[in-house]
């Protein structure tokens, strides 16, 4: 009886470690393979977002997410050392995107958005807002 | 003077037109729309806080079996959101299909329905997660979250999502939908009203069971969830949804012999897809499973031939002729080709009786115009293969009933639009 008791404990123990294995290795999988943009977590203050600029050291695009605002912000450094900053919310009904691996995408009808915010697919008929910007010698600044 | 005169009558129309427009009783949504100039020609495109769009198709379809043509106007879908703030928002579809509500029976077969589609409110709790509360469609599959004509090829719905997946399947009920912030990875969790197993009725799959808003039963429950997950160009999503079909009391499901609570006689869906997309060359496919295994007891309490398990898969290629064309770059051309298979009673109980008819196989070609990314024109042929018709089945046929063929073919018309 104890010798069973024991044997199903090693059992559940070595099933508990192999999920806790499993759900690891594919949360880091999917973590390596991912292609959208870097995140990054901020506040606003007086309707501007400050931004390091050396988070483009590593990544040439960022999504945004300040505290207590219904969209995300997604800012592309271009080549020319300019940036670009896209309010994620879709021009239809006002949904938040999801950025995908090629642009953005609004599941509540289907608009889909290519990376500069052109409409790909309707029912939107414009392209996402371009947020007015500017830099410091440190920092990025967008105006929402 | 006679300017003058003319500036002085101007002014005083205009006065008394405002006067006479803010003497009536006007709601608030009213006066948004007077004061904003939002109206139906320019909605769906401004940032006002009522936003009034929708969708709609119309096809024409010959059945080469049958020598028969039918035209109708399948739905026109009228949405309605309203923004009440940054946190709390409303989402409606009224759907009318086929043009016109007559008594049963009036239709031909296209009979007439006005419905919601959706109406809930969103409650965004933070950028990547909200709740929504109300009648919505759950992400089950690809087309039930995403149906407007203009996005997915073909005249008719994929069969699979009409007959194995119950598209458009809403339901009442409270979901949590969301995204991770370090992994692209999308996912879902919703309680819903459960099915309704007396309603079910053969060859239609789950339709029957949907309550889709109206009175449903809610001593029964269901749980689905879903997964998504984004890498380059291509969307994996996995989803699945268990729920109880009796929505009885205990008093009723005895004399019925059937089991009761809130999971009882359950149905399980679960469904994997895939897309992918690049420089014109679009691919989607979708496999899809439903279990149900007290399917015996409900023949037995209600005699609706119901089967034990079903499935269905469909894979699509297509491509857009227009992708490299410059001059036309606004514009599309999908040329397309879709196999869809799938059985509606894939195993059945011993009190059940097969039906070949409901084992089939599709294949369909054709294209997709869209002048607008928000106007559609569509052709296609569907070759449809089925098993063979049970005479079981077949009671009191008309004599002048066209023999049933295992081969037949359709070719398809139609228009859609969304805004």
């Amino acid at each position: 009886m104890e010798n069973n008791s024991r044997r199903s404990f090693l059992k559940d123990t070595c099933k508990i470690c192999l999920l806790g294995a499993t759900t690891f290795s594919i949360t880091e999988f999917l973590m390596s393979c991912g292609t959208t943009a870097k995140s990054f977590k901020t506040t606003v203050t007086d309707n501007k977002i400050e931004v390091p600029l050396s988070l483009f050291d590593t990544s040439n695009s960022q999504i945004i997410s300040p505290r207590n605002y219904a969209y995300e912000i997604a800012v592309q450094k271009n080549t020319d050392n300019t940036f670009q900053a896209l309010l994620l919310r879709c021009t239809h009904q006002n949904n938040q995107l999801i950025p995908t691996g090629s642009g953005y995408y609004c599941s509540l009808h289907g608009s889909q958005y290519d990376k500069q915010g052109h409409v790909k697919k309707g029912p939107a008929e414009k392209g996402l807002p371009h947020l007015t910007i500017e830099t410091t010698p440190t920092n990025l600044i967008i105006h929402i | 003077m006679i300017l003058k005169k003319g500036l002085f009558l101007a002014l005083g129309s205009c006065l008394i037109s405002i006067q006479l427009l803010y003497s009536q009783q006007l709601t608030p949504a009213q006066r948004l729309v007077l004061t904003t100039g939002e109206d139906s020609l320019n909605a769906g495109t401004s940032n006002s806080r009522t936003v009034i769009s929708g969708y709609g198709s119309a096809f024409y379809q010959r059945d080469m079996n049958e020598k028969m043509a039918r035209a109708t106007l399948e739905r026109a879908v009228l949405f309605i959101g309203h923004q009440f703030n940054s946190r709390i928002s409303f989402f409606s579809e009224m759907e009318l299909e086929n043009a016109k509500v007559t008594p049963a029976g009036v239709g031909n077969g296209f009979q007439g329905e006005i419905s919601m589609e959706q109406a809930y409110l969103k409650f965004n709790l933070n950028s990547r997660q909200y709740i929504v509360a109300g009648l919505f469609v759950p992400r089950i599959g690809i087309l039930n979250e995403n149906h407007l004509p203009v996005n997915f090829n073909g005249v008719e719905r994929p069969l699979v999502e009409q007959l194995i997946i119950p598209a458009t399947w809403r339901e009442l009920g409270i979901g949590f939908y969301g995204r991770m912030r370090r992994i692209p990875l999308n996912y879902t969790l919703a309680i819903l009203n459960g099915l309704n197993d007396a309603a079910f009725s053969h060859g239609t799959g789950l339709i029957e069971g949907k309550a889709e808003g109206q009175g449903a039963y809610a001593n029964n429950i269901a749980v689905t969830a879903s997964l998504q997950y984004y890498w380059k160009d291509f969307r994996f999503q996995v989803s699945g949804y268990a729920g109880g079909t009796n929505g009885l009391n205990q008093r009723k499901s005895d004399s019925l012999q059937l089991s009761h609570g809130a999971f009882s006689l359950p149905v399980y869906l679960g469904e994997a897809n895939i897309m992918w997309s690049h420089n014109g060359i679009s691919a989607k496919a979708i496999g899809t499973m439903v279990s149900f295994p007290d399917a015996a007891d409900i023949n037995r309490a209600y005699a609706n031939n119901v089967g034990k398990s079903m499935y269905g898969a469909y894979a699509e290629l297509a491509y857009n002729l227009l992708e490299t064309s410059p001059k036309l770059k606004d514009q599309q051309f999908n040329v397309f080709a879709r196999y869809e298979m799938l059985d509606m009673n894939n195993s059945i109980p011993a009190n059940g009786i097969y039906d070949g008819t409901l084992k089939q196989q599709h294949l369909i070609a054709g294209f997709t115009y869209l002048p607008v990314p928000n106007v559609a024109i569509k052709a296609d042929v569907r070759v449809m293969h089925t098993g063979d018709e049970n005479p079981v089945l077949v009671v009191n046929p008309s004599p002048a009933r066209v023999p049933y063929r295992t081969n037949n073919s359709f070719i398809n018309l139609g228009i859609g639009y969304s805004f």
